[in-house]
């Protein structure tokens, strides 16, 4: 290790690294190459070794910053690789769910079997269509701003953690069921399990995306540096003029918007399960019917309250007052 | 000009590295060659970008220890290249725009 200016930087280097969480190895065997060639060279053109080392130093920057942007284009990468993961795993998710739907005896999927993958699907559905409008935002760019990391890695969080509760709720459903059966409909289980598996471990990457991009974001911040850009509407538009100007509408009063969703859900939900029966008429039927519309609809709104912060669709404080 | 060139930094790099390969001391002095010292940046703020663009497959590196010092090569990729075309494709066009603007006030 080289001593004086170098020695102290590189070991300021690899503590702000650390504190990063930034794998610091490979940097700092590259920024002592660097610190020293820079040294040599001016040692060569008549300064003194401390004067040399002391301006290679001033000249590569403040630790500080140079670690402040690895941390950041790893939060970047660690965003794309969770959402990646996450639409792998629910594709996974609807494939193992499919299969049990399929293939397993009817009498191993009533009520309400089937009910947690129903909401836990829905939910993950919205989460990765507004993660995939930020993938697509910033596919081409090497760099993801931290301001956009991290509602990214924050999406890809909300759909596999909605995937495991879902996964782990139809586990216990299954396990609990007072008349058992679940011999009858062994292969089907063990395919259900390896998609929560898989589900489990995209629910991983997704913690360590989103806890990289929050403390990037709780970095401080150079001046000047906050990306204005970062919103759901700033994404749309980005990738479709025309569609950034719906969304810009649609999300301009967040509240009323979720609110129009959960009532069309609800009304939706309630005629096709009523259609769904041949004793439509009957007051059973629709009354059943109505209480799972009425379901969804509560589950909308309280899918909005609980994840719309997390994905963007409103800001703190949002109300029937147009989003800024 | 550090203001403007930083947002420019992959693009520049890219540039840099379409020559042949180049570790990080050589890419600095290249650029600072090529602007005749103009365009100076911070040099610890190389190897972030030299990172993110080659987890972005535009550029691939190796370790090399011909000079006698062990050093991390970057060099271009065909991903890089497609990427350097369309993005000086893309800067040529907006200078352009801004020179009809500026040059009609």
């Amino acid at each position: 290790m080289t001593e004086g200016a170098i020695s102290v930087y590189l070991a300021e280097l690899e503590a702000q690294l650390k504190l990063n969480g930034v794998a610091c190895s490979r940097v700092l065997a590259e920024t002592e190459d660097h610190l020293a060639a820079t040294a040599e060279e001016l040692a060569a053109s008549g300064s003194t070794r401390t004067e040399a080392e002391a301006e290679a130093v001033r000249r590569f920057g403040r630790a500080t910053t140079v670690a402040r942007a690895f941390a950041e284009a790893a939060a970047g990468s660690a965003a794309r690789s969770a959402a990646s993961w996450a639409l792998a795993s629910f594709l996974a998710y609807v494939a193992a769910a499919a299969t049990v739907a399929l293939a397993a005896p009817s009498y191993l999927l009533d009520f309400p079997q089937g009910l947690p993958s129903w909401f836990g699907l829905q939910i993950a559905v919205v989460a990765l269509a507004i993660c995939l409008v930020r993938w697509l935002r910033w596919r081409r760019e090497p760099l993801i701003p931290a301001e956009s990391s991290a509602p990214l890695a924050a999406g890809a969080l909300v759909a596999t953690a909605t995937l495991v509760v879902s996964a782990a709720a139809e586990v216990l459903l299954a396990a609990t069921r007072p008349a058992g059966g679940w011999q009858a409909g062994e292969a089907e289980a063990v395919v259900f399990i390896g998609g929560a598996l898989v589900v489990a471990a995209a629910t991983v990457v997704a913690i360590a995306a989103a806890a990289r991009s929050r403390l990037v974001g709780a970095l401080p911040r150079e001046r000047g540096r906050r990306d204005p850009r970062a919103t759901l509407i700033a994404d749309i538009t980005a990738l479709s003029t025309v569609l950034g100007r719906v969304a810009t509408r649609v999300l301009a009063y967040p509240r009323l918007t979720a609110f129009v969703v959960a009532a069309t859900a609800c009304i939706a939900v309630t005629v096709t399960q009523a259609l769904a029966h041949d004793f439509a008429h009957h007051a059973s039927v629709v009354i059943g019917a109505a209480v799972v519309g009425t379901l969804e609809g509560v589950a909308v709104a309280v899918c909005y309250l609980a994840f719309g912060r997390a994905l963007g669709l409103r800001s703190a404080g949002s109300s029937l007052t147009p989003a800024r | 000009m550090k203001n403007l060139l930083s947002g420019q930094l992959d693009l520049v790099v890219l540039a840099v590295l379409r020559d042949g390969p180049l570790h990080g001391y050589a890419i600095i002095q290249t650029l600072r060659e090529r602007s005749d010292g103009d365009f100076d940046i911070l040099e610890g703020t190389l190897y972030p970008v030299l990172h993110r663009l080659e987890a972005a497959a535009m550029v691939k590196s190796r370790w090399d220890s011909s000079s006698g010092r062990r050093r991390r090569i970057y060099s271009l990729t065909q991903r890089g290249q497609k990427a350097l075309i369309a993005r000086a494709a893309e800067w040529r066009s907006f200078a352009g725009r801004l020179e009809v603007v500026i040059g009609a006030s």
